[in-house]
């Protein structure tokens, strides 16, 4: 777990322009942010290089971070997961790497380790617990693309079906996602 | 709510459930972008999205980088300053010839020389903790002023975009306290160059009970009745950084 406070701090001094403060951010969190692309871009090269755009970006954008709005840890991994997602557009080479056996973070959710558990703490619960009340395909679409960068079509092919099916799927898993989440949020 | 409007709601959430996840791509990737531009509950639920879906990732698994990938982003992040820094010469010029300029061209100089990085040695802010952030926006979202303030030094340390005054205006920086909902001054600022304020006790205790921060255009001198004027500039929550109470 990173601690908030710190990592807000060291957006903080970014803004001010601190390279020093970039340099300790990217000490914490480049070994995750770097697997956070590795899983969407499946390339150590493109991964680094997903890694060096996504810092520039940080060190641009660090005054534009609200601590009120979301979490830092959430800012930066956004901020990875995105470029990433535009250096696989830009690649195109996505789909002939579907089939390569690459050691690639689990998609089903619900086997995060206890310790994972603990560290993201209720929320993550919640998240786990919505995740189980849909069903395995929508659940599998979900995590596929949210963690692996699976397209509709990459979906369409794994799943031996048709674009608007998945659209369907997915349209349905974030209504139903967002309903229990939201239950959740108003029991607690 | 009006059926269309329901309709429009749940188009929105979808979409900015399927930007977040990534399997919004090419065109209607690029069309949401520019259209959460503008539209601040469609950012607010790509925030909401973002947020819950990232308890899917698991911080602990981890891939370390190469070793020469942080001098990559060093030299990225130079490369960048250093290309700014050439520009200088040639908005100079511009200056001197369209003097109107003056107050912008100032504040892009500002935010591309390194000025700030050697306030940050001088001012020794890279060694004191920052015990309160604020990043204050216009109206329209953008950021005009962004500050911080560490009690260690009773300083605040202030980030300026593109602020603007006439001869015989100043700015003026004020908190709305959480205790009481008062609007109190903390300094009136001659222009967009001052980069350091020297708090003094009383202001420091402004800043510690501060909910947020609020910048005005006031006549010079500062507002004359000790109240913000209706020439709001920008506004932005006050936030606290550190757990540990610093009142020393």
């Amino acid at each position: 777990m990173h601690d908030q406070d710190a990592l807000i701090d060291l957006l903080a001094r970014c803004a001010l322009k601190d390279q020093q403060a970039l340099k300790q951010l990217y000490e914490r969190l480049s070994p995750y942010l770097n697997r956070v692309a590795f899983n969407i871009v499946r390339s150590d090269d493109l991964s680094n290089e997903v890694l060096q755009e996504a810092f520039v970006q940080i060190w641009n954008n660090a005054g534009d971070y609200r601590p009120d709005k979301s979490k830092p840890i959430t800012w930066l991994t956004s901020i990875t997961r995105y470029r990433a997602l535009d250096r696989l557009a830009k690649e195109k080479r996505h789909s002939e790497n579907r089939s390569e056996n690459i050691e690639l973070d689990s998609v089903h959710a619900e086997n995060s380790s206890p310790e994972d558990k603990a560290v993201h703490g209720q929320q993550q619960g919640d998240l786990l617990a919505c995740m189980k009340t849909l069903n395995e395909r929508a659940r599998t679409c979900i995590t596929m693309a949210y963690i692996q960068g699976y397209s509709r079509d990459d979906l369409a092919n794994k799943f031996n079906t048709n674009v608007n099916t998945i659209k369907s799927w997915l349209h349905r898993g974030s209504k139903r996602l967002k309903e229990c989440l939201d239950q959740k949020t108003q029991i607690a | 709510m009006s059926g269309s409007e329901n309709a429009n709601s749940l188009n929105n959430d979808s979409a900015a459930f399927e930007y977040v996840v990534g399997t919004l791509r090419g065109k209607a990737r690029t069309d949401f972008e520019a259209l959460m531009r503008q539209n601040e509950s469609l950012r607010f639920q790509v925030s909401e999205w973002e947020e819950r879906l990232m308890n899917l990732n698991t911080t602990e698994l981890t891939r370390t980088p190469t070793k020469d990938n942080w001098s990559a982003i060093e030299n990225r992040i130079n490369t960048t300053a250093q290309s700014s820094h050439q520009s200088k010469p040639g908005l100079l010029a511009r200056l001197f010839w369209l003097p109107w300029l003056l107050t912008g061209v100032m504040t892009v100089l500002l935010m591309f020389n390194s000025t700030l990085f050697q306030t940050d040695q001088e001012n020794g802010i890279g060694k004191l903790p920052i015990d309160y952030m604020a990043v204050m926006t216009t109206n329209d979202g953008k950021a005009a002023l962004s500050a911080v303030a560490s009690g260690d030094a009773r300083r605040m340390w202030l980030r300026w975009e593109d602020n603007r005054l006439e001869a015989d205006q100043d700015f003026q920086l004020w908190a709305v306290s959480r205790s009481d909902g008062e609007i109190r001054s903390i300094s009136v600022i001659a222009n967009s160059d001052t980069e350091v304020l020297e708090l003094s006790e009383a202001e420091w205790r402004l800043v510690k009970d501060a909910d947020s921060l609020l910048l005005t255009v006031e006549d010079e001198g500062g507002s004359p009745i000790d109240e913000p004027s209706d020439n709001l500039v920008a506004k932005g929550l006050c936030v606290r950084l550190t757990r540990t109470d610093r009142d020393v």
